[in-house]
This record gives C-alpha cells, structure tokens and sequence, in this order.
C-alpha cells in the first residue's frame, strides 16, 4: 500500500489563526487503490492474567469519522484504546495506521514486546487526551508549547499556534495562569487545546469528561463538537456515556466483555441495537420474547400483529432452525405466548422485539394515539422521577417501562393504580435475533 | 561562659584577617563537598528516575538497597574507600589514599543513595500517567526524562541540599581517607576535630561557625532556587 507521508518538521506551515484547516499529514490513495482507514486493527487479541480477554477481529476508523468506543465499564475499551496508543503492547495481531503497521511484526515471541513501541513520527501525528488533564507544572501557553516542541514546532509558529487552539477552546485569557491552579473544567480544556495543537491526524480521548460537573462537562462537549466539525479530525473517543456518543461521534462501536459487538452509527446502536447486550446498555428497557413472520414483515406479540416499517428488519435471516430459548429480559412474568397465527412454523422464528422508554405515549382509556400504532391496555404501577421526565411503570397486557416528559405527567395527573392505554408507534420496534449460546 | 566568647571573637579575628590557612581550608572543603554532590547528580539522578520509573526484576531490591545508602555510616564508606585505595588494594597504584581526590570519591559514596532515595521519591509523586501522555504526545525518551525532572524539581533540590548536607558535615570517612594532612586534605570538619583534641576550643568554635555559616548559605541558595515563584 503506498502512501506518501509528510510531517511538517519546521514551523513555517503552521496555519494562522482563523486560517482554512489543512492536515499536516496528507494520505493519498494511489489512483485506483481505495483509501486507506485512518486506523485499523485485525485479529488483536489479548489476555490478562486474571483472565480477561480482548478480542477483536476487526475494526477500523475512516479518515475523518469521530469513532466512539462505547460500552459498560470494565468492558475492556480503555485497554482497547492502549493498545492503538502504543501503551499496551503484549497483543497479539495488527494495527494499522493509514496501511502502515504500527510496529514490524515480532520475529519471535520474545521480541514482541520491545518491537510493539510506535515509532516517534507515528507519535507525533497523534495525541490525547484522558479522564485526567495530566497537565505539567507549567504554565498553560508552556504546556501547550511543550508538546508543539514534541512535534519539532518552536518559536514563534509554536506560539501563534498556541494563541489559535487556546482561542478555539474559549480560554485565550489564562495563557499565563499556571496550570496546577486551574479548575478541572479549564485544566480539561487546556489538555484538548494540548492534543489539537500541531494539527495531528489521529486524536485519542480516553473518558476526558467523566471528571467534569455537568454544566462544565456539557458545555465543553458542545466546543469539542464543534472543533471537530470545523478541523475533520480523525479522533477515537472512549465513554461510557451515550449522551457523549449521540453529541460527538459519527460512528460508534459498542464493547462488551471484551468484544465489540455492534458498528454503526448512534443513531443505530441507540434505536437498533443487535444484540440482547447491546439493547439492554443503550437502555432499550422494553424487550419481548415474540415472533417474526418474514412473509408479511410482521411481528406476533401476545394476540397482536405488527407490522415493521419498510426498512428496518434488514438482520432478520432466512428462517433457522429454532435457537435455544432467549432470556426474556425487563418486564418480568411473562405469560405464555400467545399463539401467533396459522403460518407454518419454519417462518415464525423466535425473536426479541423492543421499543425505547420514551417511544411510546401513554394515554387515558379514551384518549386516541397521534400515531398509527398498537394499543396496549395497563395499569400504573410505580411512578419514578428523573431529570427530565417521569418514568412510568405500566403492567397489563405487557410489562412496560414508559417515560414520559415532566409536561405531560404534570397535565394528565396520572396516578398509581390508573388505568391507562400505551400506544406504541409501529415505526419504533426493533427486532433483535437472539444470539445461541 | 568566656570560652563561648572567646571562641566568636576568634572566629571575627580569624575571618577578618582573611587568614590564609583557614582560607585554604574553606576553599577545599566547599570543593571536595560541592563535586562530590556534583557527582552524586549526575549518579544519582538517573539511579532515581531508573528505579522510579522502569519495571524491572530485582527493582524493589535495589530500591531498598538505595533506601539503605540514605543511612550509610561515613566511616563506612571511609573504610571502603580506605581498602580501595589502600597502597595494597585493588586501586593502590592510582596512588589516591591521603588526596582530595580520595575524600571526593568518599563523599559521593556517601551522597549519592541520599539524591537517588529522594529523586525515587520525588518522581514517585508524579501521576504515572502522565509519562503515558507524554509519550502519545510524542515526547522523545530525553524530552520525557527531562520533563520528569522538571516535574519532580522540588524534590530533586532537596535531594541537593541533603546530599550536600551530609557531605559537608561528615568527618569520619574524610579523616580516614583524607588524613587532616594541613593544606592538603585538611577540610573545616577535621580541623574541627582536631582543635578540639588540642583543646583550642576557640579555634574549633570559629571552625565550627564558619562551617554553619557556608552550609547555611549554600542552603539557603538552593531554597531560593527551589521556593522561587513561577512565572506570574
């Protein structure tokens, strides 16, 4: 694979501020060849001593996509992260970064380790940034400048450059406050300017809002969406938080237990989770054991037929043999299923079907939904509070879990023990295939 | 009572005449204790960040061996020195017993687990992440050791001032590899000892000041260097 790479050594093309953004690496695909990914591992695989065990055959960041690395702690993103960084080094399989392998591959098995350390060219074409600011008893234009020195970026061009990414994250004024006395959100600030500084082309941002207070912390996720959106640089961020996912990434990869179980984007992972994992993270709460009929696109659920919107169940295989029986999440006791219809058994295959807490309305006996969708009859059993609404737990027809905004809630007076229909628009449900053991 | 004040006004005497002999002693103890801190530096710092930072076997070992230098009795390291050296020794034919040379290589046995124990010290003060971010930066292994330092300045000067502390004050290693030999390898702490042998006590107590009076000054040097305020 050829690409050509250029990192500007001195400091005269360092853009000025408010200039038009250009990579000082530039990646080109020879004509023809299609371009390569900004990263990409294959077949990494390692293992803890105490057992834990990071897997992951494939994944890969396009020049330009903001990639979130979601998942519960504990999941192994971080280590993942590491391993791209050059901080863990005892894997197995490759990475690439623009087609280029991170490290020659080991000789022996005993030589892996020292061979795993990136080059320094490759290093100074990234940066990142971590839950803590990890600042240098300096001041704040001298942390910044510092790293630029890494780079081989000095003087006067290290100083412009300064002035422009201190600017860009709204804190020009405490150039030459020193940076142990900063507050975590101005500290946190000062780390990102750090990272962006001398243009790298691969960002790495490893929880760097999980320390801030909320206002601190959203305020600066609306500036970081915004540089990124105005620079194009490739950045990997780590969270476990979906609202960071949602506001920040383009793309997201979901890990579980080691593995990346879901790619897409966020709106996907959010609303069409693959898996019983994934659904039960991004907080699709209502989960159903029913059953699919790929003649007609139907879901049968408890008595009811519904019907999928025209491209959503794109997963759905040809019918299977019957896979073991899935655990039936959330809403507890279920009642047997109910029959589906007369369809020949080969094409009813066995699925969870689910809808998020907030897709759905929860309406009085009378009311009529605004949507086409299906009406479930229940009762109001638990009313819980929460930021920016209520969430209603509802037993009847199925077990729900129903939020509903704090409006709403306060207008309708609903109360424990109410009868209360649901109405669950067609387009929400998500169908997800139970995964065999 | 009058011994006290006889000892200060012939200290005031001593030091106003300028008198050439004390003079010499001064001068050669302020540069046997400065190179053998100098040495212990340049030894004993890059020991630290070793210990501090690599992971290694036998790391934990060395560490306490360093913790234990920190204690080292200077007759101790007098004696190695002394056998080293000694005309029979492994070095006799470098000819160093009874030089200043000998008492410098002493003293730097003495001082260097002193810097190194607190260098490991200091620089185990540091989050160990930020020597991770400072590598995805793509800081150089030189720029991170140099960094590090800086990071761990504080602790590194008083790494200093004990080094030197300990240097300056101790007699036993440099009476025994040194010798008290006048204009020679005669330093402020054996002619101290001396004096006080002959029972010209106001003689020892002007040594004595004059010693307090340099280790107090160069200490203080080292703590304006090290409290000084960071830019604005």
């Amino acid at each position: 694979m050829h690409t050509t790479r250029t990192l500007s050594e001195s400091g005269s093309t360092i853009i000025p501020p408010n200039a038009h953004y250009e990579k000082p690496y530039s990646v080109t695909a020879p004509p023809g060849m299609p371009m390569p990914n900004a990263l990409e591992i294959r077949n990494l695989a390692l293992t803890y001593p105490g057992g834990f065990k990071l897997d992951v055959p494939h994944f890969a960041v396009s020049n330009g996509e903001v990639m979130g690395i979601i998942g519960p702690n504990g999941a192994g993103k971080s280590t993942l992260l590491a391993v791209m960084m050059g901080l863990e080094r005892s894997y197995s399989g490759t990475i690439m970064r623009n087609g280029i392998p991170l490290s020659p591959k080991p000789s022996r098995e005993s030589s892996q380790k020292a061979l795993r350390s990136i080059s320094r060219d490759m290093r100074r074409s990234m940066s990142a940034v971590f839950q803590s600011p990890l600042l240098l008893d300096d001041t704040v234009a001298g942390n910044i400048m510092t790293a630029l020195s890494f780079k081989g970026i000095r003087g006067s061009a290290a100083r412009q450059e300064t002035e422009k990414w201190l600017t860009y994250f709204g804190i020009p004024q405490i150039a030459r406050r020193r940076a142990r006395l900063l507050s975590g959100g101005e500290a946190q600030r000062v780390s990102l300017a750090r990272a962006f500084a001398g243009n790298p082309e691969l960002i790495f941002l490893d929880e760097p809002f999980s320390a801030l207070d909320p206002p601190t912390r959203s305020a600066l996720i609306g500036d970081l969406a915004d540089i990124l959106a105005r620079t194009g640089i490739t950045a990997i961020l780590v969270t476990h938080s979906l609202d960071e996912m949602v506001m920040l990434c383009s793309k997201a990869a979901v890990m579980i237990n080691g593995q990346i179980c879901q790619t897409g984007t966020p709106d996907d992972i959010m609303n069409r989770p693959g898996s019983l994992e994934t659904a039960r993270f991004v907080g699709m709460e209502n989960l159903y054991e029913a059953e699919y009929h790929s003649d007609n696109r139907e879901i049968a659920l408890r008595g009811r037929r519904i019907p999928l919107p025209a491209a959503a169940p794109a997963s759905i295989p040809a019918p299977v043999p019957p896979p073991p029986p899935a655990p039936v999440p959330v809403p507890v006791p279920a009642p047997a299923l109910a029959p589906a219809s007369a369809t020949a058994p080969a094409s009813t295959p066995a699925i969870l079907a689910g809808f998020r807490p907030e897709n759905a309305q929860v309406l009085l006996p009378d009311q009529a939904p605004s949507w086409p969708g299906t009406i479930f009859n229940g009762v109001i059993k638990h009313v819980t509070p929460g930021t920016s609404g209520y969430r209603l737990t509802i037993s009847g027809e199925l077990d729900m879990i129903i939020e509903c905004r704090r409006n709403d809630y306060l207008q309708q007076r609903w109360f424990i023990d109410q009868s209360v229909q649901v109405a669950v628009p067609h387009h929400v449900w998500h169908v997800i295939q139970p995964q065999p053991k | 009572m009058e011994l006290i004040s006889q000892g200060f006004s012939k200290a005031f005497q001593m030091l106003i005449s300028g008198d050439p002999e004390l003079l010499k002693v001064i001068l050669l103890t302020l540069r046997v204790s400065g190179t053998a801190t100098l040495i212990s530096l340049v030894v004993g710092v890059p020991v630290g960040f070793l210990l501090a930072g690599k992971r290694f076997f036998g790391r934990r070992f060395f560490i306490s061996v360093v913790n234990t230098g920190l204690g080292l009795p200077p007759v101790v390291a007098g004696l190695t020195v002394s056998i080293l050296f000694w005309r029979s020794g492994p070095f006799g034919d470098l000819r160093l017993l009874y030089t200043p040379t000998a008492m410098i290589i002493a003293q730097a046995l003495i001082a260097t687990p002193v810097v190194a124990g607190l260098t490991i010290a200091g620089l185990q003060q540091i989050p160990p992440k930020l020597k991770n971010q400072l590598y995805v930066l793509g800081a150089s292994p030189w720029q991170t050791f140099i960094l590090m330092l800086r990071e761990a300045r504080f602790a590194i000067l008083a790494a200093v001032m004990a080094g030197f502390g300990s240097v300056i004050s101790e007699v036993g290693a440099s009476m025994m590899v040194g010798g008290n030999i006048l204009g020679d390898t005669r330093v402020l702490t054996t002619a101290t000892v001396m004096e006080v042998s002959k029972g010209n006590f106001d003689v020892a107590i002007a040594l004595s000041l004059v010693l307090m009076f340099f280790t107090y000054a160069i200490t203080l040097i080292l703590t304006v260097i090290q409290q000084r305020r960071f830019p604005a």
